[in-house]
């Protein structure tokens, strides 16, 4: 049996406790919330000023957080992924105050694994969504362990080359590649019987923003295989991400300017009546090809020196 | 059982979960928001002073917010007086008689009463979210304007009496309200309102976090501390105001959010209170001139019930409708003598921060007319007078003139125009 242990940020505990022993106080359950504060009274009694925010304050919260259900909802989403029950794991559950902050992330070595889940307060309140926000995270986190996923070791993804060939490319290649991985998750904690947090039709909504430069029947055909519980790998995903165009030379169907390498889609390729600047080119860059077209800010670099020359010769 | 209390604010007796019971003075403010260009300096004067520790994270005593959007929690005011509207549909109304107005809709306390619950609430309120108090400062900056066309000024942006492009800044401390909401919620009683200055602290030794003050305080200007496990708020740096800083040698000293004002918007002190809870006539009072004779200045939301002690000269760019809702109805008065001030006032405006002391009285030395001019269509005349400001031993503390003192620099620097 491998070892698991939970950690809670006392801070969440407290304010999760708190919470929801005011809401079960108006929503009738008086007893409750008089048993809780006069447990928690006596603790201030026999607390000091300076004492307060010790172990005995912590623990009390605990036994409510656990009396709550709420330790238990964690427990029960990590034993449904087959992968997390077979490693040594401590998992550590912070409070961030901001949608944007929540997550989880995966640290550790080969012998013991350390998942870190960031989370909101309020998420508690709606335990359906709180079950379905943890698995979304794990099933992530069981992922990065997944052999077959195939996950680039030591590696984070938001650090990670993606191939881009600038710092803006590999994030625009990340986005597309998160939203892929949501959408693959998504579809097997369906086939898992599980809630998801976002339809498959928002899903979709976004894919068809994300992918705009595909045609309408690449875009059915990949989400159709995404959502099909098709198996994917980290490289399959990044791959799909990235944009081909954006390699290929505006001449040649790609957007990619081959002078400065900035994407572009304003590109000049028709160099009738710019035969100067065509040569101007060539003194800079010889092995270039008229037919690789280049960018409209290139272009117009180019034709500044052209009408310099043209004016000093007149 | 609730006891009815008279609250001048709102022209008329109230309910409230304590008998009256008064202060001797009472610790009072007067912010010209017209003045403030939200620097924060009073925020981190105060911040610096007494919540810099550990779990200081939400305690912002003093804040300043960019209204309308800005607000710290998060939409405090709209959320306050939608639970009120919701209490009372249609009714948060004032009525005038006479001169004077009365508020004939529900208090936070009032609408408490008729709440149907299982548990009985003394004040109507709300526990802001996380995400509520998440950002001190949100949306800072951030104006109401017309919808425009890109690249393109709005004409009309900006003129007066009311900018279409607008916001202003909303200083905000405790207000040391004559009647707290959140003395009123404390089920422990550990919340006091002090007899000698009126000043709402909490007992940190009686105080076990219920948060029933959080959630009472309409300004929401208490604050739960979870390293402590207690709530906290601000103090009205009471040890000056009871005149132990050495600099003084005894006598009241401002607070530190209103001595650190760079803006000079800040002017604090101290008014003597009658028994039955009205003020004492003091008329050369700088507070009590610019409350009770001026009408200048106005108490933020007074329909919440509370009978706040902090009031606020209303910016005179923003549209009436709101600043009504948030004054008042003594708004349209209060802007009217501020765009066009007399003699008096012009010269008490003077005594915003020329000094740290608590000023208890005033006198003016009339001076020579300086020019006279047309201002909103009304006459006005300006006079160079002197302005003298006395401390609670009647000793002059601050000596000031209208027109600010004109300095040439002598002609031997090489930087001299």
């Amino acid at each position: 049996m491998m070892r698991r242990k939970i950690y809670f940020d006392p801070i969440l505990v407290e304010e999760v406790v708190f919470l929801e022993i005011n809401r079960a106080e108006k929503s009738g359950n008086i007893s409750l919330s008089k048993r809780f504060f006069s447990e928690r009274e006596r603790l201030y009694e026999q607390k000091r000023d300076a004492e307060r925010g010790g172990d005995s304050f912590h623990s009390f919260y605990v036994r409510y957080f656990q009396e709550l259900g709420f330790q238990s909802i964690f427990e029960k989403a990590i034993a449904s992924f087959n992968i997390l029950c077979g490693i040594e794991l401590s998992v550590i559950v912070l409070r961030v105050w901001r949608d944007q902050d929540e997550g989880a992330e995966l640290y550790g070595d080969d012998e013991r694994k350390t998942v870190r889940i960031s989370i909101r307060v309020t998420r508690f309140f709606d335990r359906e969504s709180l079950s379905g926000f943890l698995d979304q995270e794990l099933l992530h986190i069981s992922d990065l362990l997944d052999p077959a996923f195939c996950y680039p070791e030591n590696s984070f993804l938001g650090e990670a080359s993606l191939g881009g060939l600038s710092d803006m490319e590999n994030n625009v290649i990340r986005g597309r590649f998160r939203l892929l991985w949501n959408i693959y998750v998504e579809a097997r904690l369906q086939k898992m019987g599980k809630k998801r947090l976002m339809t498959t039709e928002e899903r979709r909504k976004e894919f068809e923003t994300s992918f705009s430069h595909w045609s309408r029947e690449e875009i059915d055909r990949v989400f159709a295989r995404l959502i099909s519980g098709s198996s994917f790998a980290f490289e399959d995903l990044v791959e799909l991400a990235r944009n081909a165009r954006l390699a290929k030379p505006i001449g040649l169907g790609g957007l990619r300017c081959p002078l400065c390498h900035f994407p572009s889609y304003q590109g000049i390729t028709n160099w009738e009546g710019s035969r100067h600047v065509v040569e101007l080119i060539k003194r800079d860059f010889p092995s270039w090809e008229s037919a690789e077209g280049a960018c409209l800010q290139c272009y117009e670099l180019y034709c500044v020196p052209f009408s310099h020359e043209r004016r000093a010769m007149s | 059982m609730n006891q009815q209390v008279y609250n001048w604010q709102i022209g008329r007796k109230m309910s409230y979960p304590h008998a009256e019971a008064h202060p001797e003075w009472q610790f009072a403010f007067c912010f010209n928001l017209n003045r403030c260009i939200g620097c924060q300096t009073c925020t981190m004067a105060c911040k610096s002073t007494w919540t810099f520790s550990k779990g200081q994270e939400q305690m912002w005593w003093n804040n300043v917010e960019t209204k309308p959007y800005g607000g710290y929690p998060q939409f405090w005011d709209v959320k306050v007086l939608q639970l009120l509207e919701e209490a009372n549909p249609g009714a948060q109304k004032w009525a005038r008689k006479g001169e004077e107005f009365t508020f004939e809709g529900k208090t936070i306390f009032e609408a408490a009463e008729k709440r149907v619950g299982l548990e009985p609430e003394r004040v109507l309120g709300y526990l802001p979210t996380d995400e509520e108090w998440r950002f001190p400062n949100i949306y800072e900056d951030t104006a109401v304007s017309r919808k425009g066309k890109p690249m393109t000024f709005d004409p009309e942006g900006t003129k007066l009496p009311e900018h279409k492009t607008r916001f202003f800044y909303l200083a905000r401390i405790c207000n040391h309200c004559t009647y707290p909401g959140c003395l009123a919620a404390c089920p422990r009683n550990a919340i006091y309102k002090r007899h000698e200055d009126g000043i709402v602290l909490i007992d940190q030794e009686r105080c076990r976090g219920y948060r029933k003050c959080v959630a009472a305080c309409p300004y929401k200007k208490v604050m739960y501390r979870p390293t402590t496990h207690i709530s906290e708020k601000c103090i009205a740096c009471y040890p000056r105001i009871e005149g132990n800083d050495p600099a003084t040698k005894g006598m009241p000293i401002q607070t530190r959010c209103m001595t650190a004002c760079i803006g000079q918007i800040r002017l604090q002190g101290l008014v003597r209170i009658n028994k039955d809870g009205s003020w004492a006539e003091d008329r050369y009072n700088p507070l009590y001139y610019l409350i009770r004779v001026a009408k200048v200045a106005l108490p933020l939301y007074p329909q919440f019930g509370t009978e706040p002690n902090g009031y606020y000269i209303p910016p005179r760019w923003v549209p009436r409708g709101y600043l009504r809702q948030m004054f008042g109805p003594g708004l349209d008065e209060a802007l009217e003598k501020y765009r066009v001030p007399d003699r008096e006032l012009l010269a008490v405006l003077q005594l915003y921060q020329r000094t740290k002391e608590i000023i208890v009285r005033y006198e003016i030395k009339e001076g020579k007319k300086v020019y006279e001019t047309v201002i909103h269509g009304k006459p006005f005349t300006l006079y160079n007078d002197t302005i003298v400001g006395y401390n609670k031993e009647g000793k002059e503390i601050v000596r000031t003139q209208v027109e600010e003192p004109f300095y040439v620099r002598p002609d031997k620097h090489q930087n001299s125009i």
